[in-house]
């Protein structure tokens, strides 16, 4: 969230590059964790529109988010879609859909800084675990 | 189980079923079924969110409660009890503001009360009929609310 004394509309459109920025990263990074040569791949045909309450205080148009597929053999196995970018105790939420349910992708870096992407597993007792190239495999390999 | 892993445990099956009807909407590309059961999602966000907040909120109006009541009846020393004497010993009344009986139990302006106050106002936000664009991180907030409900304590 902002501290009201930091709001201005520049500040939060800079803050909205920067979610995108981080976005479009995340999604370069999972690219790259995907196994050559073994079926997978990643598009970008979907987008979500975000439109947060700061966004509508401060009159600022909606913006279009880019959403990730993940195909295994020209299936889709994962979505990856952003949920929001002004949370309370987190830069940012990305979603991670699978047939089997939701996974969470929190930013918890402070504003402006590297992002330290942390996978919540909502059935166990909400712990947090870095995201990383094993992490995305299992959730991906978890189809049933 | 206490009401927080309760809420948790429905949660995440709440939104594992919305979320996969999301993601099979996707698949079969129905582009409006996916929006609507995001849009789904997320309403059921704000909804378990007011009721998460009326749980911490109740939890802090008797713990402060309970703490007026006992500094009304043990203290003897005037020049001290008078200020406890001013404040009403209802839990629901009106008389001492939310954020007022949470600064009973924790240090006003410190990080958990702060914490309190953003939940606060957002609540207020979704409560009030306002914006209904912001996001609420549940799994964070269930958190939270299960880490304040064992802190918030009358010491």
């Amino acid at each position: 969230m902002e501290a009201a004394e930091t709001i201005t509309k520049e500040h939060l459109i800079n803050r909205i590059e920067d979610w995108k920025q981080r976005i479009g990263d995340l999604y370069n990074k999972v690219k790259e964790w995907l196994p050559q040569n073994a079926g997978y791949g990643i598009r970008f045909e979907k987008t979500i529109s975000m439109y947060e309450e700061l966004m509508e205080k401060y009159h600022i148009d909606p913006v279009a988010l880019d959403t990730a597929d993940i195909l295994k053999d020209g299936q889709i196995v994962l979505t990856i879609k952003p949920y929001g970018l002004w949370l309370i105790g987190a830069n940012g939420r990305l979603d991670l859909l699978n047939k089997k349910g939701v996974n969470y992708l929190v930013d918890l870096s402070e504003k402006f800084q590297a992002p330290n992407w942390m996978l919540v597993e909502p059935s166990k007792k909400i712990e947090k675990i870095p995201f990383s190239k094993s992490e995305l495999m299992k959730i991906i390999g978890n189809q049933g | 189980m206490n009401i927080f892993q309760e809420l948790r445990q429905q949660y995440t099956e709440i939104d594992n079923l919305f979320g996969v009807k999301e993601f099979n909407a996707s698949v079969r590309g129905y582009n409006r079924k996916e929006e609507s059961w995001r849009r789904k999602r997320f309403l059921n966000d704000h909804a378990y969110f007011l009721f998460l907040f009326t749980r911490i909120e109740d939890y802090i109006r008797d713990v402060s409660s309970r703490l007026i009541i006992n500094k009304q009846r043990t203290l003897t020393k005037w020049s001290v009890k008078r200020a406890w004497d001013i404040f009403p010993k209802e839990k629901n009344s009106q008389r001492l503001h939310f954020m007022e009986r949470v600064a009973l139990l924790t240090s006003k302006g410190g990080s958990d009360f702060n914490l309190v106050k953003r939940y606060y106002d957002l609540r207020n936000t979704i409560a009030h009929g306002g914006s209904f664009s912001a996001p609420v991180d549940i799994p964070a907030v269930i958190s939270d609310m299960e880490r304040l409900h064992k802190i918030l304590k009358p010491k």
